[in-house]
């Protein structure tokens, strides 16, 4: 996981006063002008700015940016610096056939080497494919943060070089030098990456990551982690971020390209993360904070403390909806839950006849044999169509029950009111089937996919039940945090949920 | 009486001697005999490749429960229910009389109901098995501890693989149906007080004793006190695990030991019998030697001969008691009884009156009962006083008035 990337230069030119510029590849591709190369210059003057001008005119730079090359020998020697460059321009069309230059610009001294009309060196991909890893990561890194660049996704840029970066499991010891890897992920967009080196960190060691979406057409997309900066333990980094929130919710599970950056060399390697619902991923991050604090509790707590923060900040406003009113004949489907006891069918046949009268339709959600036993008392009768499933990230995309109002009926609720006679109250409290997408988000940041347990939550949180906003034990100061944590997510999303009732006109 | 009513009950006492099926036949003959149409519909194991609904002679049908689910009260085979809900639904009655839930099924009595919604629904509820999981005895599963009220939680403590909510949907399953009937017979006040603590109000509510039948009925009762069977005693019953056998033993052992010339007849069972279920009375058998006797199972026509040759019938059971028909039976008999103080046991024998109260599962206090019994004068004035069970006529006429209201 430490390549050379040395190169052959194919065009060496001296600029005078000590500089001397060397170009391995000038690819046009589209708009857009890709160099990269070595330069020298006297150790007395400061690192030169490079841009690319076009009839005196300068062209704005989309990347420029300087490296190391160990390879190029004998610098010192002369009192010279040498470094590599990347530069990107952006390349007018109506200038793309004019000469171009590349100016260097060193304090108050400037010199400009007219660039080949032609394309020279290897193509971008086989370019990136031949240097240095920490190279292409950064400007892997750059085409996640700038629109500019993204040109290279598309062009394919980066495809012979992620495929050279190993693909080590999301979570295994004696990985590439590593002692262990472990990377997860949720549907909430957030990823966290932990690497155990097998002693002491080194200071100024650094953990990035960038996470790798299947784009259109077969591209990518880029984004980079973003939040709290990578939790440092002696000899564990761990990195939590989040994707940016224009990612749909929710998010399928990105590649990610880490690394692993120390004095004097690096580690690069990909993998997939494991998947988790976000409570479990927030549970799992915890026992990586925990690993990587080694016994220092207030570090982790604080680092994680800051990550419930962040997330808090960036993924509340995603999950509420706004409350709308339904007419008075929007169409009902009845949803039961809690299901999962044979006494469930029972009460629900006692009830079908009045259930029935209310309802368009049955949802019956919960572990698949109980909830067909429910759904038969209705195939049985003939009268309302029945469901046994149902999956809430379809149900969204395709706007299943978006002109539909929800009643979520819990059976145990079901049997109170038919034992008071009170089924038909059971009908009054809605849930506008519109706003489905957004309890899908709600599910991605604060909850699991599996959309019975979902609307089931939901729905017991509508009823005041205390155990909807429980997330499995409780334990420790962190346990109660993110228990907090998590039903803050719902409490504050579960009114929006309900559906007022529209005026009847005059 | 105008109406034709269809009985359906659990069992049929061809085929078993239970006692909810038997006092469901004797209703059947009873109201046939009083000049009543009436039909028997009765749950039974028919065999393989039987049909589904038999008939077993006039009037009487059985129907096969193969279709129900583990637990009896369910149809797993809806071709089943629904043939049976049609043949219920075609009989030519203006009321269903149902005897238990439990093998009938509550998903049948609630499509009945829908199919028949002109007719008159009643429900006799011998026990309490609604209200309890533990065969409705409401005893706890483990220890002897007696349960006085249903509580979902303490019932998932007895059943720790089920929670607390499944007991709370349980009755309110149970409840749903049972407040669907026209009216609910009891066959004691102390069922009727447990099944209102639980919850059942609503349906009109009557408490009715078991008829004995008209063959019990006519038999001629003791009139007159025997002294010389003053300290005789006597169980009768199978030595299951709360009917309090083991109680019995010992403390009539003990009782024996202060009063020598006692004797207890153990009726329903063999002494092997009861040292197999109850292993730690052998020394107390032992003990008493010849002064217990074990005759083993008896011809229910001749319980009120057996009750007749001794002096007390003892009903020693540790839990409740719904309405025990041996302390009919005993009242039928004229013979006076000794019995736990609890449920329909209490209820059922005023003490002094038909005969004396022991605390419940105290072998000491059996003893001392026991003694008090043995006294010729108690003996003699108990059996002065010991009230009849239900006569025909009186059952008649209250059956009569639940079923046509």
């Amino acid at each position: 996981m430490h390549p050379a990337g040395v190169v052959s230069a194919t065009m060496q030119a001296s600029l005078g006063n000590g500089v001397h510029l060397a170009l391995d590849c000038l690819q046009r591709v589209g708009s857009n002008l890709f160099v990269q190369g070595w330069l020298t210059w006297p150790q007395a003057r400061p690192a030169p700015d490079l841009a690319v001008a076009c009839g005196g005119a300068t062209l704005a730079t989309r990347l420029a940016s300087l490296h190391e090359r160990p390879d190029i020998q004998g610098a010192a020697r002369n009192a010279l610096v040498a470094k590599g460059f990347l530069l990107i321009a952006a390349l007018d069309e109506a200038r793309a056939a004019t000469a171009l230059d590349l100016v260097v610009q060193s304090g108050r001294e400037t010199c400009a080497q007219p660039l080949p009309e032609a394309n020279l060196g290897p193509s971008v991909a086989d370019m990136l494919g031949q240097s240095h890893w920490r190279i292409v990561f950064d400007l892997l890194e750059a085409a996640a943060d700038a629109p500019g660049l993204d040109w290279l996704l598309r062009a394919g840029c980066f495809g012979r070089w992620l495929d050279t970066v190993p693909l080590v499991p999301h979570g295994a010891d004696d990985q590439h030098g590593l002692r262990r890897i472990d990377a997860i992920a949720a549907p909430s967009g957030e990823c966290a990456v932990a690497v155990t080196l097998p002693g002491p960190m080194p200071e100024g060691t650094e953990l990035r990551a960038v996470a790798v979406l299947p784009g259109e057409g077969g591209s990518i997309r880029l984004h980079r982690l973003q939040g709290p900066a990578a939790l440092r333990g002696e000899s564990l980094l761990a990195l939590y971020g989040r994707l940016p929130p224009e990612v749909a919710l929710p998010m399928t599970v990105p590649k990610l390209v880490v690394e692993l950056r120390q004095p004097g060399g690096g580690s690069w390697f990909r993998t997939r993360p494991r998947a988790l619902p976000a409570p479990a991923f927030l549970t799992t991050l915890r026992q990586l904070a925990g690993a990587a604090a080694a016994g220092d509790t207030m570090h982790s707590f604080g680092w994680l403390r800051a990550v419930l923060e962040d997330r808090q900040d960036g993924l509340a406003p995603l999950a509420c909806p706004a409350p709308r009113a339904l007419a008075a004949d929007t169409p009902v489907v009845a949803v039961l839950h809690a299901i999962d006891d044979p006494f469930a069918a029972r009460l629900v046949l006692l009830a079908a006849a009045q259930i029935e009268r209310h309802a368009a339709e049955i949802l019956v959600v919960g572990p698949r044999p109980a909830a067909e036993a429910v759904a038969d008392i209705f195939l049985q009768r003939g009268r309302v169509p029945a469901r046994t499933s149902l999956d809430l990230a379809a149900a969204a995309r395709r706007g299943t029950y978006a002109r539909a109002a929800l009643v979520p009926i819990d059976t145990l609720a079901l049997g109170d009111a038919l034992v008071a006679g009170s089924v038909d109250a059971l009908f009054d409290r809605r849930i506008d089937g519109a706003a489905l997408p957004a309890l899908l988000r709600l599910a991605a940041v604060a909850g699991t996919m599996d959309g019975a347990e979902t609307l089931a939550r939901l729905a017991q949180l509508l009823d005041g039940g205390a155990e909807a906003l429980r997330f499995g034990r409780a334990e420790g100061a962190f346990g109660q945090l993110l228990g907090d944590h998590l039903a803050g997510f719902w409490r504050d999303a579960a009114p929006g949920f309900v559906a007022t009732a529209a005026h009847a006109p005059a | 009486m105008t109406e034709a009513v269809c009985i359906v009950a659990h069992a049929h006492p061809d085929f078993s001697k239970g006692g909810g099926e038997t006092a469901a036949y004797r209703e059947f003959a009873t109201l046939r005999g009083a000049g009543r149409p009436a039909a028997l519909v009765t749950a039974a194991e028919t065999g393989a490749g039987s049909e589904f609904i038999l008939r077993h002679a006039a009037d009487e049908y059985l129907f096969a429960i193969g279709g129900m689910s583990e637990d009896r009260l369910w149809w797993s085979d809806i071709a089943d229910r629904r043939a049976l809900v049609r043949f219920l639904a075609a009989q030519p009655v203006g009321v269903f009389h149902f005897h238990h839930l439990w093998r009938v099924g509550i998903d049948l009595v609630t499509e009945l109901m829908e199919a028949r919604p002109d007719a008159r629904f009643v429900v006799t509820l011998h026990e309490m098995l609604a209200i309890c999981a533990h065969h409705g005895q409401m005893i706890r599963t483990r220890g002897r501890e007696l349960c006085r009220a249903f509580a979902p939680t303490q019932c998932a403590g007895c059943f720790p693989e089920r929670t607390a909510r499944h007991f709370a949907l349980r009755r309110a399953a149970f409840l749903a149906v049972l407040r669907r009937f026209d009216a609910v017979v009891y066959p004691s006040d102390f069922v009727r007080g447990r099944f209102r603590d639980w919850g059942l109000v609503g349906p009109h509510e009557v408490v009715l004793e078991n008829y004995l039948g008209d063959a019990l009925a006519a038999f001629p009762r003791r009139v007159a006190a025997d002294a010389s069977l003053a300290g005789s005693f006597a169980f009768f019953g199978q030595p299951t695990p709360f009917k309090g056998l083991d109680v019995l033993v010992r403390g009539f052992a003990l009782a024996l030991a202060a009063m020598p010339g006692l004797s207890l007849a153990v009726f329903g069972c063999e002494r092997e019998d009861v040292i197999r279920m109850f292993p730690e009375v052998a020394g107390a058998l032992d003990q008493a030697g010849a002064a217990v006797s074990f005759f083993g199972r008896y011809d229910q026509a001749e319980v009120l001969d057996l009750m007749q040759t001794v002096g007390w019938v003892v009903v020693p059971s540790i839990w409740w008691e719904n309405s025990p028909v041996v302390i009919q039976e005993a009242k039928r008999a004229g013979t006076p009884l000794v019995v736990s103080d609890i449920g329909g046991m209490a209820e059922k024998v005023r003490p002094g009156v038909d005969g004396l109260h022991f605390k419940r599962g105290s072998v000491q206090d059996l003893a001392r009962v026991l003694r008090v019994a043995a006294g010729v004068e108690v003996f003699e004035r108990v059996v002065g006083t010991i009230g009849d069970s239900l006569g025909q006529k009186a059952f008649l006429e209250r059956l009569g008035s639940t079923l046509e209201r």
